[in-house]
């Protein structure tokens, strides 16, 4: 491989670092919140409300129904207007982050759902409000699914963002269906599956540690 | 709560009530002290047994001071070794911190042993309520008597079954006798007093809150009307319930 070429690995590998970075950030920020609000405005849910319930249900799987391929380019006018440009690896981040934020909402949702329904009666019974429930109850005792979740949804990412070359975000992926396929640079090819293998071994190998760490079930 | 450690547990109601870092610690430590846990104190109750788990419930309750102690089966998924641990540091705090604890159980064994008044909940309501051993001497309603068919003596099956109405060459009475009746020498004052012999079947005597309670069934001689008659009269004058349970053909 040419220097010119290593050089463009280089750039490709932080272009996709950041793009799953920053989308699975933001996906954290609000998904997590969306899983909560699924969860307490269900049925028995601790801020039932089943009509939000419904509409939230629908528009996150409005969006998970989306080919991504679509949805990034269905969102080109959006991106425009929060980044200003629909164009490289910034721009890549709005529809990687409006794909990731539904998927992980039901992810974390899952795991939510799982906390066992006494423990939320116990934490009322002490006098505790929603907010100490999801504070003190929810969210601690389904950290561990919480983490492993938004291990998948990284993992994921990363696999998307190679989709959003499609719209000159550069990454991965772009480097190797420009480079590596249609210039048949078989080398380039290899070097960049194998830096996608290591980088999703590296994310679910941290994501693993730290589920057992957190995760004190016995 | 499995995400939290046996003092973070133990200190939750404080949390909630909003008070500061500092005295939830100490109360924690006070609470965990009392419940013979403060080695525990780091650890998280997944690597607990279910009666250090109940223990650990049991501080938690106590945390914010209640008026009352409510404690639902609290001992029911428990052996009978750790449940004796659990009524123990239950009977505890009640004498020790004088607090009132409402136990909820279908364990009358755990009655027996712990509690001083009871009421008996059928279908929702009270049907019956008193001190434990008024209760467990003289059970008005039916579900009590089920309840306690357990732990009280009852008419073995294979005499029971052989119970008739009509002529019999011995009648079984049901004798119950509780409190300072229980007291006096009725067996002695039975044999002084009516000149026909009897025999114990089955039965016993059993102390609770310190009141003796006794369930005699006694094998009379059913031939002679007049003597069965001059025995109940006797029991009855001496404080016991007889309850004439029916004629066996043949002695037991």
């Amino acid at each position: 491989m040419s220097p010119v070429l290593f050089e463009l690995l280089l750039r490709s590998i932080w272009e996709t670092v950041l793009m799953t970075g920053a989308s699975g950030l933001i996906s954290l920020v609000f998904g997590l919140p969306l899983g909560l609000a699924l969860v307490a405005t269900d049925r028995g849910g601790i801020a039932e409300n089943l009509w939000v319930n419904r509409i939230l249900g629908a528009v996150i799987n409005g969006f998970r129904s989306v080919p991504f391929i679509i949805l990034l380019v269905a969102l080109i006018p959006v991106t425009r207007l929060i980044v200003g440009t629909s164009i490289g690896t910034w721009a890549a981040i709005v529809p990687l982050s409006i794909a990731a934020t539904p998927y992980y909402a039901r992810i974390a949702e899952v795991s939510l759902r799982e906390v066992d329904h006494g423990l939320i009666e116990a934490a009322r019974a002490m006098g505790g409000n929603r907010w100490t429930i999801v504070r003190e109850v929810l969210v601690p005792e389904a950290l561990p699914g919480i983490v492993a979740g938004f291990t998948v949804t990284l993992v994921t990412l990363v696999g998307a963002s190679a989709m959003a070359g499609a719209i000159g975000a550069g990454g991965l992926g772009d480097l190797a269906i420009r480079y590596g396929y249609q210039r048949f640079e078989t080398s380039v090819m290899i070097a960049v599956v194998i830096v996608l293998i290591v980088l999703v071994c590296g994310i679910q190998w941290i994501g693993d540690r730290l589920v057992a760490r957190l995760d004190h079930r016995g | 709560m499995s995400a939290k450690t046996v003092e973070e547990n133990v200190a939750l109601p404080l949390k909630i009530e909003g008070r500061p870092r500092a005295e939830r610690l100490a109360r924690a430590a006070e609470l965990l002290q009392l419940v013979g846990l403060s080695e525990k104190a780091k650890a998280y109750p997944a690597s607990l047994s279910g009666g250090q788990k109940q223990r650990v419930g049991i501080a938690r309750a106590l945390a914010a001071r209640p008026a009352l102690l409510l404690s639902d089966e609290a001992t029911s998924a428990l052996d009978p070794e750790t449940t004796r641990s659990i009524l123990a540091l239950l009977k505890g705090i009640n004498s020790r911190l004088g607090l009132t604890i409402l136990l909820i159980t279908h364990e009358m064994e755990v009655i027996r042993s712990i509690a001083d008044r009871v009421a008996v909940i059928d279908a929702g309501r009270i049907v019956e309520e008193g001190a434990v051993w008024q209760v467990f001497a003289n059970p008005k309603s039916e579900i009590t008597r089920s309840l306690l068919g357990a732990i009280r003596p009852q008419l073995p099956p294979e005499i029971a079954s052989r119970l008739a109405a009509g002529e019999g060459a011995e009648t079984i009475l049901k004798v119950d006798v509780a409190g300072e009746a229980a007291r006096g020498p009725l067996l002695s004052d039975l044999s002084a007093g009516v000149p026909a012999p009897f025999r114990l079947v089955h039965g016993g005597v059993d102390h609770v809150q310190g009141q003796p309670i006794g369930t005699l069934f006694l094998a009379v001689s059913g031939a002679d009307a007049a003597l069965l008659a001059q025995t109940i009269a006797l029991l009855k004058d001496r404080g016991a319930r007889v309850e004439v349970l029916g004629n066996v053909a043949r002695p037991v």
